[in-house]
């Protein structure tokens, strides 16, 4: 009985370690990269890092300032351009970014891409807040329903995202979820593969992962309607919105646009007669495409063909 | 739980260390484990039908214990057919019910006359077919005095629900195995790593075979008008290789399992696609089917004793009913019929006995002749199991006419890797063909351990990361 178990459990031990191995020589998992919360609270990537998408189908990388994608040449009439993981993009390759693309159209600006899974409207703002140490001359930021509703503490406390309370007029920063756990799940590899059949999605093929977290679409209520309101009186209120824009998703509905329109803010909602064909996956309608990307760089680079920015 | 769970990955490790390590110094505590196992094991998959096993249970077990006292030649056989009525009363209702109803209701509007009936909402509870059968062996062996009748309820029970073979057998014969519940099981070494080898090709047949074939023979049978006839031939063919995998793996899976815990299970697929004639594949596939069909139902009906006629009558009764057992439907009963038809010229010839041991025992390869055998027996195969798969007779038939136009184009993408997991799945059943399973005995082939471990790391690394879409096992719905 004793040499059984002893046997079995070596051999589960070289399982084990061959199958570690293999995720690891075919790049099955994707890479997770590491964060960390700054000084100003801003939750960033640790600079300098870089990995595997799924498949090893392309790679991603964590520039020097902790971002996601190339950092522009100079920074020169610098316009940031902030969101989620649709900015993020490490689902395309990095020719497929939003900013490698609008600073290789030539155009007058310098585009910086501060994108990171999981980002609310809130803390957009608040990054935008602390991006203006390089002096950006625009700075916009990417929008889908979702990320109102994540800023709003009072519609569902979420940790790990910066959330505004509107009862309370306080902003609360996310912290850093079980990051001892995450860098165990993380750095063993198996693991982390596993985990998603776990949860009932296979390895591999799953279109929403830790770094795809597709926010859920929601029927937008009066409640919500009105805490949006809210949010977005906070907003016009307690930033210089003067110099941002928000790009609006093409499939954000009319009530949001409008909630936008009535707190004077900047915005512009990308338009597309096919918003399928933007989407990273018939199911993924969070995530764009490299031609999603292609085509909202279109539209970003005609909108600044425009003098000036026009206030709605 | 299925096998090919994550649940059950977490179950039989526990069951197996309280059953060796807690429970070892006492035979009835080892069989109470037993029996709470198996009720977690089907309660997991349903709780309320835990019910029917019980009462099943408890009917057979009084039947038996009735049996033992009755010496009253009629009264025993009211009790014989109270069993009997009882096991296939659970049947006709989950099982048959329906189908009866709908086809009764057909036939009289042929005639003209419309009739009405309230069909059942029922689901069919996973693996009846499997332990009703069992309980009604221990019944009809005990009636027939061939087996002393247990005092033993919890030996019983766990003969009746043993979790490794509840839902889809192999289906056990009482004579065989509730006497291994009366004894003290050892653990021994060879047996339990025995056991795991044949888990793990039980594995690699279901998760890598089955369930990758399963996703091409599912496109082909659900869109059959819009393929051609050569991928249609190829998505026959994937599902020939699918109910082989699907099944034989789930009774590797089984018989390893109920190694690991002392017993011995009969084999139940002895490599069926390496037969030279019919006969001989239905002395390999599904044994444990077709000997108690044999035992209970062809030698009760006279056997082969009666001369050819009566052989004849009995093989189509027995392909019949077979047929039925798989399934409420006229697809298992052609099916059934198909294979009655294609056995008969050995059974009016009386060659259904000549080919009793295994091809080319004397030589590592066939001869071109058992060769071409074993080729014509497995396309006959491939032609029936059309009717099993189908969702009807007349789509099995459309299916087999589109397969004949002449199109040698395969307008599906399939993956090399598939037919590449094939051969290996035939490379290694040819090799081990004489033994019980392909990782028989393997140390006789490969007598070097870390080479053994290298054949088995392949097979882990094969079953984690070419899965194909898990899939049912297709038995349990029977």
């Amino acid at each position: 009985m004793k040499k059984y178990i002893v046997r079995i459990l070596f051999f589960g031990i070289v399982a084990f370690i061959s199958v570690e191995t293999f995720i690891r020589v075919k790049h099955l998992n994707i890479d997770v990269p590491t964060r960390q919360i700054n000084e100003e609270g801003i939750q960033l990537y640790n600079p300098n890092q870089n990995g595997y998408w799924s498949n090893a189908s392309h790679s991603w990388q964590i520039n020097e300032e902790g971002w996601p994608g190339k950092l522009p040449h100079s920074r020169d009439s610098l316009i940031t351009l902030i969101g989620d993981s649709h900015i993020e993009n490490f689902m395309n390759p990095i020719e497929c970014n939003l900013e490698t693309i609008l600073n290789e159209k030539k155009i007058r600006y310098n585009f910086f891409a501060a994108g990171r899974s999981g980002v609310s409207l809130i803390e957009a703002l608040e990054i935008s807040d602390y991006l203006k140490k390089y002096k950006p001359v625009k700075q916009f930021i990417f929008v889908k329903e979702g990320d109102l509703k994540e800023s709003i503490q009072e519609l569902g406390i979420k940790e790990d995202i910066t959330q505004l309370s509107l009862k309370n007029k306080i902003i609360i920063n996310g912290q850093l979820k079980s990051p001892g756990l995450k860098k165990i799940v993380y750095n063993i590899k198996t693991l982390y593969y596993y985990k998603n059949s776990l949860v009932g999605i296979r390895p591999g093929s799953s279109p929403k992962s830790k770094l795809t977290n597709s926010k859920e679409k929601h029927i937008l209520n009066e409640t919500d309607k009105i805490y949006y309101h809210q949010l977005l009186k906070y907003v016009f209120e307690n930033y210089n919105t003067s110099e941002i824009t928000f790009f609006l998703h093409p499939e954000t509905t009319k009530s949001v646009e409008d909630i936008f329109k009535n707190n004077n803010l900047n915005y512009y909602k990308f338009i597309t007669a096919s918003p399928k064909k933007w989407r990273n996956s018939p199911q993924d309608e969070s995530h764009w495409s490299c031609y999603g990307h292609q085509q909202a760089a279109i539209q970003v680079a005609a909108f600044l063909g425009e003098k000036e920015v026009v206030k709605k | 739980m299925f096998f090919n769970s994550i649940d059950f990955a977490i179950f039989l490790p526990i069951v197996f260390v309280l059953y060796w390590l807690v429970m070892n110094k006492n035979l009835k505590l080892q069989n109470v484990l037993i029996v709470v196992s198996s009720y977690v094991f089907y309660g997991w998959w349903d709780w309320k039908f835990l019910t029917l096993i019980l009462f099943s249970t408890l009917v057979d077990y009084f039947v038996g214990v009735g049996l033992s006292k009755e010496k009253n030649q009629i009264k025993r056989k009211i009790l014989l057919w109270t069993s009997i009525l009882v096991n296939l009363g659970f049947l006709g209702v989950f099982k048959y019910y329906n189908f009866f109803l709908d086809n009764f209701i057909e036939a009289f509007s042929f005639f003209g006359t419309k009739i009405k009936g309230n069909s059942l909402n029922v689901i069919l509870p996973v693996g009846i077919s499997f332990y009703t059968f069992q309980t009604l062996s221990y019944s009809i062996d005990v009636y027939k005095q061939k087996l002393e009748p247990t005092k033993d309820f919890i030996a019983f029970a766990a003969f009746v629900t043993f979790f490794p073979q509840l839902v889809a057998g192999p289906i056990e014969r009482a004579t065989h195995l509730l006497p291994q519940f009366y004894t003290k099981r050892k653990f021994e070494y060879n047996k339990a790593v025995d056991g795991m080898r044949q888990i793990l090709w039980g594995l690699f047949k279901k998760i890598v075979i089955a369930d990758n074939c399963a996703e091409f023979a599912n496109l082909a049978f659900n869109n059959s008008d819009d393929y051609s006839g050569s991928t249609l031939v190829l998505g026959a063919i994937f599902f020939t290789f699918q109910i082989y995998c699907d099944f034989s793996g789930y009774s590797d899976i089984a018989i390893g399992t109920s190694r690991l815990f002392g017993f011995d299970l009969m084999q139940n697929f002895n490599f069926p696609y390496f037969s030279r004639d019919m006969a001989e594949f239905w002395r390999r596939w599904h044994i444990s089917l077709s000997t108690w069909f044999r035992d209970y139902l062809y030698i009760p009906l006279g056997g082969s004793k009666g001369g050819t006629w009566m052989k004849v009558r009995n093989t189509f009764i027995i392909f019949i009913v077979s047929g039925f057992w798989h399934g409420a439907n006229w697809t298992f009963i052609v099916w059934g019929l198909l294979n009655a038809l294609y056995i008969m010229p050995s059974i009016i010839f009386s060659t259904n006995r000549n080919n009793l041991n295994i091809v080319a025992s004397e030589s590592f390869l066939p001869s071109i002749k058992e060769s071409l055998k074993i080729l014509f027996t497995f396309l006959l195969t491939v032609l029936a199991w059309i009717f099993f798969r189908a969702n009807s007779v007349s789509h099995a038939i459309s299916y087999i006419i589109n397969m004949f136009t002449w199109n040698t184009h395969v307008n599906m993408d399939i993956p090399a890797k598939l037919f590449f997991l094939i051969s290996i799945l035939f490379l290694m059943e040819w090799i081990a063909r004489k033994k019980l399973f392909a990782l028989s005995e393997i140390q006789l082939i490969l007598p070097l351990w870390y080479i053994r471990w290298v054949l088995y790391l392949f097979l882990v690394l094969c079953i984690l990361f070419s899965a194909g879409k898990q899939q049912d096992f297709i038995y349990f719905q029977f």
